[in-house]
């Protein structure tokens, strides 16, 4: 990749970075909320039910919810960014960058106990980039739900997880399974 | 040495002399409140809300008009941290360091916030 083509790059990257949102609901559907990949809230919707937690809870419900939404946004800008610019030069701002979040970040939980919320449909806009469920509330009464329902949006299909997850183990003893 | 190499040592330099600066004076934050400081939220540059601080009387607003002051205040923190990034910036890297900052959208807001007012708060 020659140098005008990285400086395109980089300029399409602050501009994509600039224009994408991402979208997320709180674990607990009490807060929902559209974010830019640099962390501006562009819309909150606080459910009725959120305002009886108390002012703590409804303070770090926001939090929780603008990050989801953030990185719900950075991963959308990843996608966008492999999408136009091909998935080398995404492998390379990864490297400088980090990993997106959807790859990174583990599945945050519901700090808040789950309250039962009554299921809204279509109330909530859900911006311009992908919706993130980190972990889907259980719902009431509803449209019966579509076989992909349990998966997260803007995920890949799982894949199977790796047997042995700690790499400091391999890097300390690499040949630890070839040894009789 | 090549453009891509001065290029990356100075990228390296000024990394390296913000970090240290930032170790001195402390994490690089936005504060913003309400008139009637029914929110605070607090947020560094570049990213959501590190802390949303809800007085126990702004409940009574419900829930839309929280909503829309929270978001207020937030856009308001935002700015006060691309502000105060700025000046933290300003302190350790060049001319063009600084309007790169601007030119990935942390724009640099006037000096006088309205959190506390006071020249201590401030980073150095």
């Amino acid at each position: 990749m020659t140098q005008e083509q990285r400086l395109s790059a980089a300029e399409g990257l602050t501009e994509l970075l600039a224009r994408t949102t991402g979208s997320a609901e709180h674990p607990t559907g009490l807060v929902r909320a559209t974010a830019t990949a640099t962390g501006e809230l562009k819309a909150l919707d606080l459910h009725p039910n959120a305002l009886a937690q108390g002012p703590d809870a409804v303070g770090r419900l926001v939090v929780e919810t603008a990050r989801l939404a953030t990185d719900a946004a950075v991963q959308t800008g990843y996608n966008e960014l492999a999408k136009s610019l091909g998935d080398g030069m995404a492998m390379a701002v990864e490297a400088f960058a980090g990993p997106p979040p959807l790859k990174a970040a583990p599945v945050p939980t519901a700090p808040v106990p789950a309250v039962p919320v009554p299921t809204t449909t279509g109330a909530h806009q859900a911006g311009r980039g992908e919706q993130a469920r980190p972990a889907a509330p259980p719902r009431a009464a509803g449209p019966p739900a579509p076989p992909w329902a349990g998966q997260r949006q803007g995920r890949p299909a799982a894949r199977p997880e790796p047997v042995e997850t700690d790499d400091d183990d391999y890097f300390a003893d690499p040949f630890r399974g070839q040894r009789q | 040495m090549d453009e891509t190499e001065r290029a990356a040592r100075r990228v390296a330099n000024t990394g390296r002399q913000v970090a240290e600066h930032a170790a001195r004076t402390g994490p690089v934050l936005g504060r913003a409140s309400s008139p009637d400081g029914a929110v605070t939220v607090v947020a560094a540059p570049g990213g959501p809300p590190q802390e949303v601080r809800i007085a126990p009387g702004a409940l009574t607003m419900g829930p839309r008009a929280l909503a829309d002051e929270i978001l207020r205040v937030s856009a308001r923190a935002s700015r006060d941290a691309a502000t105060r990034l700025h000046r933290t910036v300003e302190r350790v890297a060049d001319p063009a360091t600084v309007r790169a900052l601007t030119e990935i959208g942390f724009e640099r807001g006037p000096d006088d916030d309205d959190f506390g007012g006071s020249y201590l708060r401030g980073s150095r």
